[in-house]
């Protein structure tokens, strides 16, 4: 793979991740999402124990900011930070934002940066969003039925599907896990709501095969952490995180016709690399699931097994919180609820929550290496951007 | 049947969906050509809920994609009897700008 041709990244030294911080999902919300920003920053500020002040980066991520961006939040909440990063990427933004800061903090272009993914959601931003989400979609696949991410998702599923002999059932075992995991999340909208396989098996079809427990539900809410020196972190007696490796890539293997794996197969092998680890050495993992057939390709592609054999795989572990393979242990998207970007930034919040032991859920015993891995922006038929990190328990 | 699609006067790169500079070359001589487009259904989905309920009040539809020789990906609803594996033609839709149909080739 390309990686291979690549001199290795550098490490990421001395740089710590804290202060996983959550704004509660609402299934729907008449604020702004400028009012989840400033939640998420306060919660910040309350975890860390810092002043504004002492915020001097901002990365951010948003659908519903309208015409904002980073740096319009400045103003909003009377900051002057040096360093602020604004990332349109979704579902990638969480691990985008943290591979950013972290080379900011480490080059010393900033101190403390607060990463946040925020949105609001109510009848009318979703359907806003779906209608004039790229160039391309509006020209090439909304025409082809308005069917929406489904569509295409619907599309990945099936060709999935052919090519390596999975099942409904294989699916459904990531999202019936997932709720598993949801049950003693407060924060996950759809955890007091039991799901087992043949409720997952017998639910409406939506674009099929994607059927209703395949799609997540949008709604409101916050992500956020801060990224700083160890050292920092250690004076301010915040639990924290190193970072092990980080990979990104964007529009990969573009010249397959039907998606069938994601950028993370091209760096996976630099991630671990770098990270000095095998994934055997991972204690909880957190995919990006807006759909199971994604959550799957990123089991594969990031070397838990390999290409096609992830229905084999899910069939043979348990993922659940006191499983062999505990994924998407806060219950994911699926069933927390798909709070826009702040979605991209669930794999990385979560990761830290694990391995920090600060969950909103159940604690994956012993845990102190996870990973986290985004996939964002369908801007035709499949989504582009794809990043993973490994993070560390640090002290 | 043929579609529009464009081209590179350059390259003869073909580009879908359509570009402001060759996606292979970057050249600006691009133009849309009517063209026939042939290619293999590779998967097919059934859209029951459609962000417009219009589209899919006489029933629900069927969205396919299409591998092109001319190495571009289509996504296009599907003619009835079609499945993954079959060729295809791309048709133009007649009453819906944007909306293609992908069929079993007609015989001349």
């Amino acid at each position: 793979m390309a990686s291979t041709t690549m001199a290795p990244a550098c490490g990421y030294g001395n740089v710590a991740v804290a202060c996983p911080v959550t704004v509660p999902y609402q299934r729907s919300s008449d604020r702004q999402a400028h009012w989840f920003f400033g939640q998420a920053l306060r919660r910040l500020l309350d975890a860390s124990g810092l002043a504004k002040e002492e915020i001097d980066g901002l990365a951010c991520s948003s659908f519903t900011l309208g015409s904002d961006t980073t740096v319009a939040l400045t103003e909003h909440f009377d900051m002057s930070p040096r360093w602020i990063e604004w990332l349109p990427t979704g579902g990638a933004s969480g691990v985008m934002a943290l591979r950013r800061a972290a080379r900011a903090v480490q080059c010393g272009d900033a101190s403390v940066i607060a990463c946040i993914a925020a949105d609001t959601a109510n009848a009318d931003t979703f359907a806003a969003l779906v209608s004039n989400f790229s160039r391309f979609s509006n020209e090439a696949v909304l025409p082809q039925g308005m069917a929406g991410p489904n569509g295409v998702f619907a599309l990945i599923t099936d060709h999935y599907m052919r090519r390596f002999g999975a099942t409904r059932e294989d699916f459904g075992r990531i999202a019936v896990s997932q709720r598993a995991n949801a049950a003693g999340n407060p924060n996950a909208l759809l955890g007091g709501r039991p799901l087992d396989m043949e409720d997952y098996l017998s639910a409406a079809p939506i674009v099929s095969p994607i059927h209703k427990f395949d799609c997540v539900m949008p709604c409101a809410g916050a992500e956020a952490f801060l990224v700083m020196s160890a050292e920092r972190a250690r004076e301010l007696g915040l639990r924290q995180a190193r970072v092990l490796g980080a990979i990104e890539r964007h529009n990969a293997f573009f010249h397959e016709p039907v998606a069938m794996r994601g950028g993370w197969a091209m760096d996976a092998d630099a991630l671990w690399r770098q990270a000095g680890i095998a994934p055997s050495a991972v204690d909880c993992v957190q995919t990006y699931d807006d759909y199971p057939v994604i959550a799957a390709m990123q089991i594969e592609d990031l070397g838990f097994c390999g290409k096609g054999e992830a229905p084999t795989f899910l069939r043979a572990r348990d993922l659940t919180v006191p499983g062999d393979f505990p994924h998407n242990t806060c219950g994911g998207q699926l069933s927390c609820g798909q709070a826009g970007a702040a979605g991209g930034f669930l794999p990385v919040v979560e990761a830290l929550r694990q391995i920090t032991g600060q969950p909103l859920g159940a604690q994956v015993p012993g845990a102190r290496i996870a990973l986290a891995s985004g996939y964002g922006m369908v801007t035709y038929d499949r989504c582009l951007a794809t990043g993973a990190v490994l993070l560390e328990h640090a002290v | 049947m043929s579609i529009p699609l464009q081209f590179c006067r350059s390259c003869g790169t073909a580009q879908h969906p359509a570009r402001d500079a060759c996606r292979a070359c970057l050249s600006d001589a691009l133009e849309v050509r009517v063209t026939p487009v042939t290619g293999t259904l590779l998967s097919e989905a059934v859209i029951y809920h459609s962000l417009d309920p219009a589209m899919v009040a006489n029933g629900p539809l069927r969205l396919g994609a299409i591998a092109s020789p001319l190495g571009i990906r289509i996504l296009a609803l599907l003619a009835p009897c079609l499945s993954a594996g079959m060729a295809v033609e791309l048709t133009p839709c007649p009453d819906r700008p944007g909306t293609i149909i992908a069929r079993a080739p007609q015989q001349a």
